[in-house]
């Protein structure tokens, strides 16, 4: 009996899953437009003094070019590169004067995303049965990995400073800019 | 820093400063870089303003740009930080063309081009941004706004707003933005008069519909009339028809069913005739009863057989033998004229009961007429000349048939119900099995009135007259 009920609730959250997958595209560029307004309202200008501090992350333009126009390698990027700003913000950022709400309200949209392309990445998986672990697919997930990293790194080195945030803060606008480009793919 | 269609353009002012700057110089550096870099176009300028699309090559970068003044020796400084091109320039205005109707406005809208360039070329706007929306504000006399969301995936495109009213005057303006940001800048009002209902315009078509639609159903009639589907009442049927229709239902035909009515006339016939005829002739009384009896039984039966192998024939024979058995009663005795008449009216009294449809006018008198009467009743009816009529066994041969009209008594002896081999022929109803044990009743009767009358007959005869004519 209660293996029934497992099997319904898996039944229908396949379902539910399923059709959601129909509007994945619409609900990713609502998000995309959601989150940079979150991120522009969480802080004021760009302080000019933090311009010097600036560094050179290693650009995931390439992941654009790497990436096939298949629709699971971009749905696996954008899930990959939104749980690591999701990451990202969960950081030390007592030194930045952002508003929290502005903060929560962000991750917590990010999440939702998250868990949507979870559920409709696990399903297609199950449905098709093919593998995704392509070449090109292990080298974009290597490049998210190693972008990723050197903001970590750049933020563990200027000890989550207020410019050191106001720095990831724009390179996050510009991330999203990257997770739009994928969007166009799903 | 004003960006407009990926026009970048600085634009500053001279410092509060008393001193004013000779010439200016603009830097501009990414992100990524870091460095910044001289925009060459701008170096040693007096204008306050500078144009530094062609440096911001890349749309997705971050863009950082700063001015320089000189004064002799004294530098001023002025940055600007940070502008993402792609997120951060306004898009439009868009060029309108409206075109006004009765209740609807044509709208054409064509995007400004970009000023960003890739190896050389000049993208547009739909190059960068694939898809882009777009917002049309529609405002009527009475202060109402309308607003029409939409997207568009190309360069030149045209909606159309309905829903309006006629003779009356709406602005529209047209905004065009990107997904991401809604950084736009609106078209300016444009205003027109929406034209009035032209009362040529409906008629016409409706005119034009309708002739249409009236060919059509002509075109759809005529082919039917010609496939023979539709046939018009105009043609008459021919003169030979029309007779032929009205002799048919002159013709005279047998109906082999009314089987009983027949039956029941020929006993009462019988009956009265055969008294008749017992009152008639004294002499030959037995004999003639005898053979009489025998021969009209006799007689009866080949009729009836005859009637029973030509079951066609079945009531025509019957009926004539009807006729001719009133003739018979005619030629032989006057005197039982009237009584006959009774019974020919009798007679024909019975078959109006029984014949619903029938006229007999089959009048003793009239021999002739007979055929006539019969015509009248869809029966054949035929003249016998009694005479030539032979009376005789079915078993024997032909030959030894005695005439039926030989003696008066033969004559007069009527075909009764007969045998009850007769009775039981196929061609009878019920009712006429009914009138069986009446047959035998009669002849039961006859039977007993026989042994009556030659008893009777033998007292006395003028006194067996009396007697049988009260019988």
């Amino acid at each position: 009996m209660r293996l029934l009920h497992i099997c319904l609730v898996l039944l229908f959250s396949a379902e539910i899953s399923s059709q959601h997958c129909d509007l994945l595209s619409f609900q990713q560029k609502k998000l995309n437009k959601d989150s940079l307004e979150l991120l522009e309202k969480m802080g004021g200008n760009f302080p000019f003094q933090c311009f010097n501090e600036r560094t050179d992350f290693k650009s995931m333009q390439d992941v654009l070019k790497l990436q096939s126009s298949q629709k699971e390698n971009a749905k696996l990027a954008i899930q990959n590169i939104l749980q690591e700003i999701f990451t990202v913000f969960s950081k030390n950022l007592t030194q930045t004067a952002w508003g929290e709400i502005s903060i929560i309200t962000f991750q917590n949209k990010l999440h939702q995303q998250i868990e949507r392309l979870e559920a409709c990445l696990g399903f297609q998986k199950e449905k098709d049965g093919t593998k995704m672990g392509s070449d090109g697919l292990v080298l974009t997930k290597l490049k998210i990995k190693r972008y990723f990293q050197g903001i970590y790194n750049f933020l563990e080195e200027k000890q989550y400073s207020l410019c050191a945030w106001e720095i990831i803060r724009m390179e996050m606008t510009r991330c999203f800019l990257l997770v739009d480009q994928l969007t166009k793919s799903i | 820093m004003t960006s407009q269609n990926f026009q970048h353009i600085l634009s500053w002012e001279a410092g509060s400063n008393t001193t004013v700057p000779t010439y200016y110089q603009v830097k501009y550096s990414s992100f990524r870089s870091g460095e910044f870099q001289i925009a060459e176009e701008c170096s040693n300028i007096t204008h306050l303003f500078c144009d530094l699309s062609e440096y911001f090559t890349d749309e997705h970068e971050n863009y950082k740009a700063m001015v320089q003044g000189f004064t002799g020796s004294k530098v001023f400084t002025s940055s600007t930080c940070c502008l993402i091109p792609y997120l951060d320039t306004s898009l439009g205005p868009p060029a309108l063309n409206i075109t006004p109707y009765p209740s609807s406005i044509n709208i054409t809208i064509t995007l400004p081009a970009s000023h960003l360039k890739r190896e050389g070329k000049v993208l547009s706007l739909i190059d960068i941004y694939d898809e882009l929306k777009y917002v049309i504000t529609v405002r009527t006399s009475d202060a109402q706004v309308v607003t029409l969301k939409n997207t568009t995936t190309k360069e030149h495109f045209a909606t159309v707003v309905e829903g309006l009213y006629p003779n009356a005057n709406y602005c529209v303006s047209v905004a065009v933005t990107a997904h991401l940001k809604d950084k736009s800048i609106p078209s300016t009002l444009k205003c027109v008069i929406t034209g009035s209902i032209s009362q040529q315009g409906y008629p016409a078509v409706s005119i034009i519909g309708g002739v249409l639609v009236a060919l059509v159903v002509c075109v759809i009639l005529f082919i039917l009339h010609r496939a023979g589907i539709i046939r018009l009442k105009t043609k008459k049927w021919p003169s030979v028809l029309k007779t032929t229709r009205n002799l048919g239902y002159s013709v005279c035909e047998p109906e082999p069913e009314n089987v009983s009515p027949v039956q029941v006339v020929f006993q009462d016939i019988k009956k009265k005739v055969w008294d008749y005829n017992y009152g008639g002739d004294d002499d030959d009384e037995d004999d003639d009863n005898d053979t009489g009896n025998n021969g009209v039984y006799t007689m009866h039966g080949i009729i009836h057989r005859y009637s029973g192998d030509h079951a066609e024939q079945n009531i025509s024979v019957k009926q004539s033998m009807d006729c001719i058995s009133i003739e018979s009663i005619s030629q032989s005795n006057e005197l039982l004229d009237t009584d006959v008449e009774n019974s020919g009216e009798q007679q024909i009294s019975i078959k109006k009961n029984e014949d619903t449809s029938a006229e007999e006018s089959c009048h003793p008198s009239d021999e002739e007429n007979c055929s006539m009467a019969s015509v009248s009743r869809n029966s054949t009816c035929f003249n016998i000349n009694l005479n030539t009529v032979m009376l005789g066994d079915l078993e024997k041969p032909w030959d030894d048939t005695s005439p039926l009209i030989s003696h008066q008594e033969d004559a007069d002896d009527l075909p009764e119900c007969g045998d009850s081999d007769a009775l039981e022929s196929k061609l009878f109803t019920d009712a006429v099995d009914v009138q069986k044990p009446d047959c035998h009743n009669i002849s039961h009767e006859w039977q007993k009135s026989s042994f009556s009358d030659e008893s009777d007959l033998s007292d006395s005869g003028t006194d067996q007259v009396t007697e049988y004519i009260g019988r």
